[in-house]
């Protein structure tokens, strides 16, 4: 799994602290540090409240676009 | 989401480590089971039970808290004291039952006995230096920015 740079970015846009970003969401911060560093694949519940605290949609944090992205046929 | 319960992925490491703990205990005892069937006798009965089960609950702790899943993301520092006074106090309770349990049903010289006591009381002390040692190495490690 790669980083979440996106998570990060947005994050320290907000100016949160890994710490103050855990406490928000209920977890602790080595489960934000290991979301950051993609060895831990959130559930959509968490995944939701991270987005909810930082005020981004799960597109713009956890979507790997250019990775998945296909064009429908047809 | 409950502060005070383990988040997500502390459950979901702590399940896996706990699955491999049963795995190891039945391992262990299955090797124990054919040496002594092969006539190997490592280590008296019951400290050979003994043993077993302290490097498997002591691996089991020292594990779960390398990967901090042993307290949840909202114990304040009180109640994280509180819950550490209270497994010390529990463990020095087990361990003071073991050794006069076994002291009672032991047989026997008071030579053999009183050795048989050391040796337990000597992994006793090891399984806690070590897990003692993983707590200090932990709370070092998170603290580091």
């Amino acid at each position: 799994m790669s980083k979440n740079l996106k998570l990060k970015a947005a994050r320290a846009a907000k100016d949160l602290s890994q710490k103050q970003l855990a406490e928000a969401v209920g977890v602790t911060r080595q489960t934000i540090i290991a979301i950051e560093n993609g060895d831990y694949n959130p559930t959509i519940r968490l995944c939701i409240d991270i987005c909810l605290t930082l005020g981004l949609t799960l597109d713009q944090l956890f979507w790997e676009g250019e990775k998945n992205e296909q064009v429908p046929s047809g | 989401m409950n502060k005070s319960h383990l988040d997500e992925r502390q459950l979901q490491k702590r399940n896996k480590v706990g699955n491999q703990t049963l795995l190891l205990v039945a391992c262990l005892l299955l090797a124990d089971l054919g040496l002594q069937d092969s006539g190997i006798q490592w280590l008296d009965y019951p400290l050979n039970n003994y043993f077993i089960f302290m490097v498997s609950i002591g691996s089991y702790v020292v594990r779960i808290i390398w990967i901090g899943s042993f307290t949840g993301p909202g114990n304040s520092r009180n109640a994280l004291f509180g819950k550490k006074t209270l497994g010390a106090a529990v463990a020095i309770l087990v361990a003071i039952s073991t050794v006069a349990l076994f002291l009672g049903n032991s047989s026997g010289t008071t030579a053999e006995r009183m050795t048989d006591m050391w040796t337990l009381a000597g992994i006793s002390v090891l399984v806690a230096v070590v897990i003692l040692t993983v707590v200090v190495i932990t709370r070092i490690r998170n603290n580091r920015d």
